[in-house]
């Protein structure tokens, strides 16, 4: 088996392709920065001890994506303990990246505070294929083999979801007028 | 409700808000590196005491292993060795299995049977892939897989494979099959078989010998009953000649393919005991009652001791007493 070397071209590969939207994945998920680097990093290593399990072709988007939850759960369980908790209302502002000007960033930040409040409300059974369908964009049954999940489940899950989301008022409001943009 | 659309825009933008950590990368690449690797980055230079004294350890250990095979000459078997918890782990982390099959040119001129037996740790849903794998690797080494068993359901799945591969490729095969999934043990062994062989050949000589003889005595027997005694005798030789013979051709075929058994394994979820409830406190009254019970047992050899010696010392006193209080007394009078 091929040793592992820090200028591997194949991981380093991975990590321009994978990195950003795992992290981004993991940020939304777990609403910790630092959780979510480790989460990530821990996952990265997993996939590449692993490498040769890998599935190839369109299988291989839903096996990382799962890695990337189950590492997000086992830092869960490390961190807060028991599962089927609610993500912790921790400030995230300080790893906002600044890609507008001062005005959009406050009403764009405000948008994404809500949307990061109104994720971090679900309970973790409902927030990962919420995150996994609508940030990562993977389909109901990619999501099935993600989580480890009957397609009727995420099915479920995602109804639920958008159910409770449907509640939240800030989330509400600027959800109507994003359609209205 | 919120549109499937809205929703995406929403989670869109605020997971774009999330900057990516400038040495993220960077420290997953550090992280994957083998520790050689990782030492000399964090520490910059060599150290020379350390260098030297891992020279030596590694002189010393290859020393040891020079003298324990060369005083070892003889038909020993089996010879085995084990190795656990190591597998992919030691591979990414740049270590190796310690377990080295031995060589063909060390096994030159002897018949040797290797077997092994390894035991991984697969998911359920990956037991059916990893067999087929197995499979498909045995095939490449020019070998076959001679049985397999697969429980995909149940309260125990798992699956076991018996693969036989040429005995050059053991060694490789193992390297290979421990890639697939997470090496829990590792176990081969040697038997060398060369005494047998030599046994079982000589034993064939003297028994088609033994049959030459009997054909020639078979010519000259003169009375029926003669004949077919001897008769009899050549159908018991010949049928002893076919038993070594079927001998030799199974231990040929087992120097030739050696075998490894590859136990794949789902690991269960560790048991969540009850810390507080009815439950534990019935195991621990049990368990204090048994441990009570061994105790009282165990201390009972002292106890009867105990009670013989107060007994014995009893008995003393009182024998003196019944000898001496009379005189003692007669003196008072």
């Amino acid at each position: 088996m091929r040793r592992v070397r820090p200028g591997s071209p194949e991981l380093e590969q991975w990590m321009a392709s994978w990195y950003a939207p795992a992290y981004r994945t993991a940020c939304l998920v777990l609403n910790d920065a630092h959780g979510a680097e480790e989460a990530v990093q821990e996952a990265f290593l997993r996939m590449w001890r692993f490498r040769d399990a890998m599935p190839q072709g369109e299988s291989a988007r839903p096996w990382l994506y799962r890695v990337v939850v189950n590492s997000c759960y086992s830092w869960a369980r490390k961190e807060w303990g028991g599962g089927g908790r609610r993500a912790p209302q921790s400030s995230l502002e300080a790893i906002r990246e600044p890609s507008a000007g001062p005005d959009e960033i406050i009403v764009a930040g405000d948008r994404a505070a809500a949307v990061r409040a109104a994720l971090a409300r679900l309970p973790e059974a409902l927030r990962v294929p919420v995150v996994l369908r609508y940030y990562a964009g993977l389909s109901e049954k990619e999501i099935a083999v993600a989580i480890h999940r009957r397609p009727g489940t995420v099915k479920s899950r995602l109804h639920e979801a958008r159910r409770l989301l449907s509640a939240d008022a800030a989330l509400n409001n600027f959800a109507a007028k994003e359609g209205t943009r | 409700m919120i549109t499937d659309d809205e929703l995406e825009a929403l989670l869109h933008e605020a997971g774009g808000e999330f900057a990516i950590p400038a040495r993220g990368p960077a420290a997953v690449l550090a992280a994957a590196a083998p520790p050689a690797e990782k030492a000399k980055i964090a520490r910059g230079r060599f150290r020379p005491r350390e260098l030297v004294l891992a020279g030596a350890s590694v002189a010393a250990v290859v020393a040891l292993v020079v003298v324990l095979m060369t005083s070892s000459g003889g038909p020993v078997a089996p010879v085995s060795s084990t190795a656990a918890g190591n597998g992919l782990f030691a591979e990414a982390s740049g270590g190796a299995l310690p377990v080295k099959h031995p060589s063909p040119a060390a096994a030159k001129g002897r018949d040797i049977i290797a077997t092994g037996t390894l035991r991984l740790d697969v998911s359920r849903l990956a037991l059916r892939r990893d067999i087929a794998r197995l499979d498909a690797l045995a095939s490449a080494f020019g070998g076959y897989v001679s049985a397999a068993d697969l429980a995909e359901t149940g309260a125990n799945p798992g699956g076991t494979l018996v693969a036989k591969v040429p005995a050059g490729s053991f060694s490789a095969f193992i390297s290979k099959a421990e890639a697939i999934a997470k090496v829990k043990s590792l176990a081969t062994s040697d038997t060398d078989v060369t005494a047998r062989v030599v046994d079982l050949g000589a034993q064939l000589a003297a028994l088609v010998d033994e049959r030459s003889q009997l054909e020639v005595l078979l010519g000259r027997a003169g009375k029926v009953s003669d004949l077919l005694s001897v008769e009899n005798t050549i159908e018991d030789v010949q049928s002893q000649i076919e038993q070594i013979r079927g001998e030799q051709r199974t231990i040929a075929t087992q120097v030739r393919y050696s075998a490894l058994t590859v136990d794949l394994v789902v690991p269960r979820p560790p048991h969540v005991g009850t810390a507080n409830g009815f439950g534990h406190a019935w195991h621990e009254a049990i368990s204090s009652f048994v441990n009570g019970v061994k105790a009282l047992i165990a201390h009972l050899g002292d106890i009867l001791f105990g009670v013989l010696s107060f007994i014995v010392v009893v008995l003393i006193v009182l024998g003196l007493w019944r000898s001496v209080w009379p005189r003692v007394r007669r003196r008072i009078a």
